[in-house]
């Protein structure tokens, strides 16, 4: 996130547009982030701020809490007592780890990004992003002193001894640091690699530590000679993220290439692979007595020790957001996507979500019956509608013959569009009330009051009046898929935004087109409008641009938030603050700078 | 055919640097691709034969005008006998009527219809159907033989359509001749035919009745002297490399976390047997038979070939690694994919076995051309919009891969029998983007997955591959299960030896046009400046106002290839290349309504443009190498104009 808005804050800078800053952002998970291990339970940090136990034995998941930002690290004192938990820009958060209450919350100058307990469990020590390591005290996470290990660089890695007093560190250039835990004094370092050492781990004694580098390379080395005792560069392909040590001498590795290695020995000499041929490995932990190996990253695993080919896949995270919707109050976001995931966020004086998984991908979403109920539709066609209160399941039904490309809401009113060309309108109990259908796929439909506007792979655009029997005015169109469409608020004018990044807007009344905008090749995949006139979309390529639908000759870029699609846009209050979501899997709120709208003009 | 050529390089506003007025030659025999014929048959004065050989007599049939369906004349004569009351027995050609009289019908609402019970009064309709709308190319030939089909422009005298319906078939002496008058047909409409064959390639028989396949054989010959001929008066400059090269060390590695192809994990389900039953197995080499000994006496057997099964056993039990295979991107040699594998492939007809289907998934997923296109479109629907769409919206690299997770497994008698192989097709981001999902490629896979068995059933590729995973599953259900087996007996068994690419060509047309609409293309025409017109296969345009048309496709390459199947009405200009600011060349074609196809060479600052015999060439304006944004290429029609466009491709060179 730190990265990103570094990114937009450079063009920003040489565009001179208006600036917007991120307020918050809503997950849906997508990796596991850190994982720490008793005999019998998993803990598993989720990038979305979840810390969940699972047991190991059923792999059922007890209640856990979440962390207000993106999980970053986690770690375990050796008596087991503690949780800690780095999360967000700039804190840690110190969790009892039987009742999974949270005992203290410290926010940091700088961002945690790894963190260890010194092997007495007397103090927690924080990595931060400066190249800082902080000693905190347990469990009052009171700063006890702070140190950098390598002057001008991060920590890449940071790993404390089970027993003994000694926390290894890595940098950028490649050197480990052992460093006293106490005083944090570096005691020895030596250059490790040409590379970015990337993970550490002690083993059970202490005198041994392994280290994990960017290319893939994995070493053992003597912690006493800070020699070298094997290393091995030809079974991973990409950098290393974790390395576990299992009794009998084997040695577990896995990194962003998704293979789990099992080394027999500390000699790297031959193991056996287990590579998952897509997806990450980002954390693994064993538990004390040896009988489980977990691995996490773009999924959760739970690995027998003695049958590392038999394990238990978990869960399975990632995906993209195609939908979100913001109520009428502005105090509900709701966001879906491939990942099945509903999520509805409750904006108060803090963030609260509920979710639940469905079982197809969702490719829309809308809020129905006044607000008390949200309808998704589904890739197998049907519409399923659930109560906001608990997030039950009220109906659902099936829809349409192929799958549902968009779904609009207003009060009791559904529409739905498919990928076979038809068109829908529903009451929310699933009364067909109209339908049509049009040559080639649906692709966005917009539904405010009475007015519905689909746009179509062909490239045409079919406005319809939802209390009467639904025959289609069409708009002229263009050879292209219209990939987005909104209707203003008050429903009288309609935006148009199509495959190759152009903005047409039209007038209801008249048919005719008020003004345009020209793409650059990017496709248009979101548009909002808000009461003031004021237009935000979002692109492929990753940018929002705000319009200005008075002043048709105003194009302002707001943020490049990302590299990933802006599949959703939506204002949420009024011209200043808006929510964008998409390849990210993650929706990102906005508030504009001080000074600065979309409309040149003010409300009309 | 007659084309007019004007070529020129110039600013936005610059002049023409020269203009020139070229007459085709009279034409001969051209092999076209699959996906033009629909553009290349409106064409009056020729017409489009598809022909393929096989072990009997082969088959012909004549493409549609203006189409993708055909005319077959084993359907046609059989219509025509019907009709004037006498009998169609031969079964082959029964059951190709069937289809053609059930065709939209919905057989589980609306019952299936017999040609057996049509009275002549029926089956005059259907003639008169069929003789106006041709049918299906797949009523003609199995989906497995879709992508072996050549098809030909020939020369005519007369227009098809009429001889299709003036068409009087021989009259059968035999059940069999019903089946032969296909040859008839194609040798009425095209009776150039007959003198070409016996040119090039005379039969050694006195007879004037020619086969298929000696019709294919003297069209394909035909096609290639015109081909050399082109080649010869155009000076066109050499194609990127075409052909595998083939190194003598392996290039096995230990693992492949992340591969770019196929991979071989499956997990075998047997119904019915539990593996604790089972005393022992063995492989009978010399009858290509896996043995599993029960302990009940009996024994259960499956037909596994040797070149198959020894090489899984040499996998999984003595390197212990799924077999897989993958392309990826290489410095070692300009143009070319590097060729790694898991297992002992190296020389293999298993590593071949592999190679091939992951050759032909690159293609369908990353939307190459090529004759698979036609068969996939078939059977997916809104396949080629979709393969578009992926490929036109990648930002962030995406590695695709087809993952073999299955091979489910029955007993009949002694016999174990394979009843299905299960596969799915992963996409992910590349390098440290493997957490993005690409939604449009996602949408892709799983279309393709949806139709898998239908597509493997089209592809001997993939039917290859599903029975090399045969035996991967049952060795890995072997070792999985600790049944007694002596691996090292068989992995040292001979096989026969086969070739594995150590590098694969990179060099694919991509093609640009989905067919349906111009997505992936920019215009900065608004809904009041263009009028479209989107048919089946084509798109036509033409400014709505006095401002010009342009059309354009990105690309970040500053040499390229371009295909196109145009028809125009008046002229238009190729934009040949554009970056953000400037048109640094274009070239202004007029195609009299005629679909033609364009090739455009872009290499330095020099272009070739070449249609058929006609070759022009010019200089680009600008030297394009201190650009900011993509080049760009494409069409741009004036007023007046209107440009129809049927197929799009690119290479990079």
């Amino acid at each position: 996130m730190h990265t990103s808005l570094l990114l937009a804050s450079a063009l920003l800078l040489q565009s001179q547009p208006m600036t917007a800053d991120a307020i918050g952002v809503l997950r849906h998970p997508s990796a596991v982030r850190g994982l720490v291990c008793t005999n019998d339970t998993a803990y598993v940090l989720r990038d979305d701020g979840w810390v969940a136990p699972y047991a190991l034995e059923t792999r059922k998941s007890e209640t856990g809490i979440r962390f207000p930002g993106e999980g970053v690290a986690i770690a375990m004192d050796a008596r087991q007592e503690y949780l800690a938990v780095a999360y967000g820009f700039s804190h840690v958060g110190l969790v009892d780890r039987k009742t999974m209450n949270v005992t203290k919350i410290l926010p940091l100058e700088g961002a945690p990004e790894r963190l260890v307990f010194a092997p007495d469990g007397k103090s927690l020590v924080v990595a931060l992003m400066d190249g800082n390591l902080v000693q905190l005290g347990v469990p009052q996470l009171d700063e006890i002193r702070r140190t950098i290990p390598t002057q001008n660089s991060r920590i890449i890695a940071l790993a404390a001894a089970p027993t003994g007093k000694t926390i290894a560190t890595s940098d950028r250039e490649g050197k480990i640091c052992l460093i006293d835990a106490t005083t944090l004094a570096t005691q020895k370092s030596w250059e490790a690699s040409d590379q970015h050492v990337t993970a550490l781990t002690f083993d059970s004694s202490g005198n041994l530590l392994g280290s994990g580098d960017q290319s893939g390379e994995v070493k053992m080395w003597d912690v006493r000679r800070q020699t070298a005792v094997s290393s091995d560069k030809t079974f991973h392909r990409q950098l290393i993220k974790c390395i576990s040590f299992l009794k009998g001498g084997i040695v577990v590795t896995g990194g962003h290439d998704g293979l789990s290695q099992f080394w027999n020995s500390i000699l790297l000499d031959n193991g056996n692979s287990y590579p998952d041929y897509r997806g990450f490995i980002n954390a693994s932990a064993t538990s004390p007595d040896g009988r489980w190996l977990v691995r996490g990253g773009s999924y959760l695993d739970f690995v027998p020790a003695e049958s590392p080919d038999k394990f238990h896949r978990v869960a399975e995270y990632g995906g993209a957001i195609t939908s979100v919707v913001v109520d009428k109050e502005a105090k509900r976001i709701a966001t879906a996507g491939v990942d099945q995931r509903l999520m509805l966020w409750t904006i108060e004086d803090q963030i609260k979500v509920a979710g639940i998984k469905a079982d197809q991908p969702i490719s829309g979403i809308g809020f129905c019956n006044a607000g008390r109920s949200i309808a998704i539709g589904l890739a197998n066609g049907e519409i399923e509608i659930y109560s906001i209160g608990n997030l039950a399941k009220e109906r659902s039904w099936k829809a349409h013959d192929a799958s549902i490309t968009g779904i609009a809401a207003e009060n009791d009113v559904l529409a739905s569009i498919a990928d076979d060309g038809s068109i829908k309108v529903w009451d929310t109990s699933g009364n067909l009330k109209h339908s049509t259908s049009q040559r080639g796929p649906c692709r966005c439909v917009t539904l405010t009051r009475s007015a519905l506007a689909v746009g179509t792979v062909e490239g045409k655009i079919f406005l319809f009046d939802v209390t009467k029997e639904l025959a289609a005015i069409p708009l002229p169109g263009r050879p292209l898929t219209v990939t987005c469409v909104k209707l203003s608020t008050n429903g009288h004018s309609v935006l148009v935004g199509y495959m190759d990044g152009m903005i047409e807007h039209f007038d209801l009344q008249s048919l005719r087109r008020l003004s345009r905008w020209k793409g650059d090749g990017s496709s248009v995949l979101s548009l909002d409008c808000n009461d003031y006139g004021s237009v935000i979309a979002g692109f492929r390529d990753g940018t929002v641009v705000g319009y200005d639908t008075v002043d048709a000759s105003t194009r302002k870029s707001i943020v490049p938030i990302g590299r990933h699609e802006q599949r959703c846009v939506a204002w949420l209050f009024g011209e200043r603050t808006f929510v964008a979501a998409g390849g990210s899997n993650s929706a990102t709120l906005f508030k504009i700078g001080s000074g600065s709208t979309v409309s040149s003009k003010k409300a009309r | 055919m007659l084309i007019r050529i004007h070529v020129g390089a110039f600013l936005f506003l610059g002049l023409f640097a020269f203009c020139a007025v070229t007459h085709a030659q009279s034409p001969a025999v051209v092999e076209v691709d699959s996906d033009d014929r629909s553009a290349l048959s409106q064409d009056k004065k020729s017409a489009l034969i598809g022909t393929l050989s096989d072990k009997d007599h082969g088959h012909v049939v004549i493409n549609c005008q203006g189409t993708d369906r055909v005319w077959d004349g084993n359907i046609l004569g059989g219509l025509k006998d019907l009709a004037d009351g006498r009998t169609v027995s031969n079964p082959k050609v029964v059951d190709r009527l069937n289809l053609v009289i059930n065709e939209g019908r919905d057989k589980k609402k609306d019952g299936e219809l017999k040609i057996t019970d049509a009275s002549p009064e029926m089956a005059k309709a259907y003639l008169s159907n069929y003789i106006a709308r041709g049918a299906p190319v797949t009523y003609s030939w199995r989906h497995s033989e879709l992508a072996k089909i050549k098809w030909y422009q020939v020369p005519v005298k007369n227009d098809v359509s009429t001889l299709i319906q003036n068409y009087n078939p021989p009259v059968s002496t035999t059940v069999a001749d019903q089946n032969l008058r296909c040859n008839d047909l194609v040798q009425q409409v095209a009776p150039d035919i007959k003198r070409l064959v016996f040119d090039d390639s005379a039969p050694k028989r006195n007879d004037l009745v020619l086969t298929a396949n000696e019709i294919d054989a003297g069209l394909r010959a035909q096609a290639a002297i015109t081909e050399q001929r082109n080649a010869n008066s155009s000076d066109l400059p050499a194609p990127p490399p075409q052909t595998p090269v083939f190194r003598d060390v392996s290039r096995e590695v230990k693992v492949a976390p992340k591969p770019g192809g196929v991979v071989l994990h499956p997990t075998a389900v047997i119904e019915g047997l539990n593996a604790e039953d089972v005393l022992e197995a063995s492989y009978d080499q010399s009858k290509s038979m896996l043995v599993l000994k029960l302990k009940s006496g009996s024994n259960l057997t499956a037909s596994l070939p040797a070149n198959d099964f020894v090489v899984a056993v040499r996998s999984i039990f003595g390197k212990n690694v799924d077999p897989s295979l993958s392309m990826e991107s290489t410095d070692e040699m300009k143009g070319f994919h590097s060729v790694i594998y898991t297992g002992p492939l190296f020389k293999t007809r298993f590593g071949e076995v592999l190679y091939e289907a992951d050759d032909l998934l690159g293609a369908i997923m990353f939307a190459y051309e090529g004759s698979h296109r036609a068969v996939v479109a078939e059977i997916v629907p809104h396949y080629r919009r979709l393969s578009c769409e992926a490929h036109f919206t990648m930002l962030v690299g995406s590695r695709v891969f087809l993952r073999v997770t299955g091979a489910r497994f029955g007993a009949r008698g002694q016999e174990l029998v394979c009843d299905g192989v299960d596969s799915r097709v992963e996409v992910e981001g590349l390098g440290t983007e493997s957490g993005y999902y690409h939604n449009e490629l996602i949408r892709l896979a799983r279309e393709i997955d949806r139709h898998f068995p239908e597509i493997a059933e089209a592809f001997g590729q993939f039917q290859d591959l599903y029975r090399v995973a045969q035996s991967v599953s049952l060795a890995k259900w072997i070792k999985q299960n600790n049944i007694t087996f002596d691996w090292e007996q068989v992995a040292r068994g001979a096989i026969e030896s086969g070739n594995v690419p150590a590098f694969s060509p990179a060099s694919e047309w991509s093609i640009l046009f989905n067919g349906e609409n111009l997505d992936g293309w920019s215009t900065t025409a608004g809904s009041d400046e263009i009028t479209a017109k989107l048919d089946i296969g084509t798109v036509s345009i033409s400014p709505a106002s006095d401002k010009a048309v342009m059309v354009l496709f990105p690309t970040w390459y500053s040499n390229y290839e371009l295909k196109y199947t145009l028809s125009t009405t008046g002229p238009i200009e190729l934009v040949v290349r554009a970056d953000q600011d400037h048109v640094q060349g274009t070239a202004t074609v007029n195609s009299l309504q005629v679909p033609q196809k364009l090739k455009l060479f872009v290499e330095k600052n020099a272009w070739i443009l070449n249609v058929g015999q006609t070759t022009t060439r010019g200089q680009l304006s600008a030297p394009n190498e201190d650009r900011v944004g993509p080049n760009r290429f494409g069409i741009s029609v004036p007023p007046g104009s209107t440009a129809t466009i049927f197929n799009a491709s690119f290479r990079k060179r």
